[in-house]
């Protein structure tokens, strides 16, 4: 009833956690929770630990927030040592998220995740908070597919890119993705905000402007994720602005496979496993399948 | 989970004492924090708890919008809570001086009343900003230090800790307030080679290690988080150097 393919990937269920808000998977919550969805996508790993941009780090906003966390993680070896086995051993179903400044720095981390216990990478093409690499790789189509193609030459693991809604085209980039032997494409990334504290008049954040995220960019992101749908043949994971089952619905009719939950786990640990209760619940009383759901979306257009 | 609010005191303008009733008990220890969130916000604000057992209290200064929202409720009115989260104070030990400014009296008051006896170093711009002035009293040997004068000594809480440092009354210290405040007791501290643990603030998104908000700069190099490593630490763990002011 529950069970999607992202490529050649099935999960259990289509719900996920959005990199960057619940950890590595085993520390945010107990792994025997991650293990309950249908993956864990992992704060985003870089080669060498990197600690992230000074503090503010973090600001609320109308329905939202912005964040400038900077891709603070513990580095791929550390993962690989400490935290990966406690995944595997839990069950959980693990996709990487995976950044790095060059083509080659991604394909070397690609290489070294390919390894029992991950299931799949997410190409964090999107990041708008650090100076090098990030949104750079996935504003442009022909970028944006050369690294594909590199990542895909060095690593047989299924590979999703998360596009940035503030590509000029992002339903070319989603298309160069797929040609260059992309399983999937997640869809959105934060979209890039500021907020100003006008008594001191200094940026709330740190780094001037950070990612917007929650409930605010909910329907730039439907709108988005429609599109790509129609114009690719990959499954598409809906992200932005989750917080029930009724939001990740909405972008599974609109033509997502999958969806993440992100922003809403700061405010409850457990959103994700209520989306994903919800959306059973849903099925159950509409005597229907997520397989069904998605993409069911009834329009108008093109009628006479 | 849900927490009624039972009772609002406003002992002064901006402040707000809350004691609210949660769905089931969040026994804390002082230092100890909750994410709190009022209707109308989107994420939670980070409060320490000043007592915790079949209710919770917590003291709110309205410094922004979310702080504002919880300040402004009243009895009745139903809020969205995290609790307890972060490390707590080590247990007492005697000749702790404890070292309160502003809103930071909240745990240091929960801590003096796990230890009576101990004494509490109470700062503030001004007398109407000690507001915990009277159950303070009750639960240590007070000294109060005002920026203005109006209570106690004129100056900063760090100045009567100075001279206690001098006279050797002091085997360790405990701080939570403005950030300058903390610092200062921390560079006392070191200076007199007495362990010091201070209570740290920071802006957060979450409160349980998952947003990575709450950085503070480490001596170590990298950053602390507030809410995973902390809230308190020892102070010699902080980098006060590289702490942006935004006081």
């Amino acid at each position: 009833m529950l069970d999607v393919d992202l490529g050649p990937l099935r999960l259990k269920n289509p719900v996920m956690t959005a990199s960057g808000t619940w950890g590595y998977g085993h520390d945010v919550q107990p792994p025997s929770l991650s293990a309950r969805l249908g993956a864990v996508c992992t704060k985003g790993l870089s080669l060498a630990p990197r600690p992230g941009n000074p503090p503010p780090r973090t600001w609320e906003t109308p329905s939202g927030m912005l964040n400038a966390i900077g891709l603070a993680n513990i580095g791929v070896e550390a993962f690989l040592a400490g935290v990966l086995p406690v995944l595997r051993a839990s069950g959980v179903t693990v996709i990487t998220n995976i950044f790095a400044e060059s083509t080659d720095e991604f394909s070397r981390l690609a290489a070294r995740l390919s390894t029992p216990g991950v299931a799949g990478l997410e190409l964090n093409v999107s990041c708008p908070n650090v100076d090098r690499g990030g949104i750079h790789f996935g504003r442009d189509p022909v970028t944006a597919a050369a690294l594909t193609r590199a990542v895909r030459s060095a690593s047989d693991l299924p590979i999703i890119v998360k596009m940035t809604p503030e590509a000029p085209d992002v339903t070319a980039v989603a298309r160069a993705c797929e040609e260059a032997g992309a399983s999937a494409i997640s869809a959105i990334n934060t979209i890039r905000g500021m907020a100003v504290d006008v008594e001191a008049r200094r940026p709330r954040l740190s780094t001037v402007s950070g990612g917007l995220s929650g409930p605010a960019i909910r329907p730039i992101a439907v709108r988005i994720v429609h599109e790509i749908s129609r114009a690719v043949r990959i499954p598409v994971v809906g992200i932005g602005g989750i917080a029930t089952a009724r939001d990740a619905l909405e972008f599974l009719v609109a033509g997502a496979t999958a969806v993440q939950v992100g922003t809403a786990s700061f405010i409850d640990p457990m959103a994700p496993l209520h989306v994903l209760e919800g959306i059973e619940e849903w099925c159950r009383s509409h005597s229907t399948t997520v397989r069904d759901i998605v993409g069911s979306l009834r329009t108008d257009r093109g009628r006479p | 989970m849900r927490a009624r609010v039972l009772e609002v005191i406003r002992p002064a303008p901006g402040y707000a004492l809350i004691r609210a009733e949660p769905e089931s008990p969040a026994p804390a220890s002082a230092g100890q924090f909750a994410m709190l969130r009022a209707p109308g916000s989107f994420l939670g604000r980070p409060m320490s708890i000043l007592d915790s057992g079949r209710t919770i209290r917590f003291l709110v200064r309205a410094v922004g919008e979310g702080s504002r929202a919880l300040a402004l409720l009243d009895p009745g009115s139903v809020l969205e809570m995290i609790a307890p989260l972060g490390s707590p104070f080590p247990p007492p030990a005697s000749g702790d001086v404890l070292v309160a400014g502003g809103v930071g009296a909240a745990p240091i008051l929960f801590q003096a009343r796990t230890g009576p006896g101990s004494t509490v170093i109470y700062g503030g711009r001004t007398a109407s900003d000690l507001v915990l002035l009277e159950e303070m009293g009750r639960s240590s040997r007070l000294v109060l230090a005002t920026e203005d004068g109006s209570a106690g000594t004129k100056g900063l809480a760090t100045d009567p800790l100075a001279a206690m440092l001098d006279r050797g009354e002091a085997r360790r210290v405990l701080a939570c307030g403005p950030l300058a405040m903390m610092a200062a007791a921390a560079r006392l501290a070191r200076e007199a080679s007495i362990p010091c643990l201070v209570c740290l603030e920071a802006l957060m998104a979450c409160g349980f290690g998952a947003c990575l908000g709450c950085a503070v700069p480490a001596a170590a190099g990298g950053f602390l988080h507030a809410c995973t490593d902390g809230p308190v630490v020892p102070a010699d763990r902080v980098d006060w150097d590289r702490l942006p002011d935004t006081t």
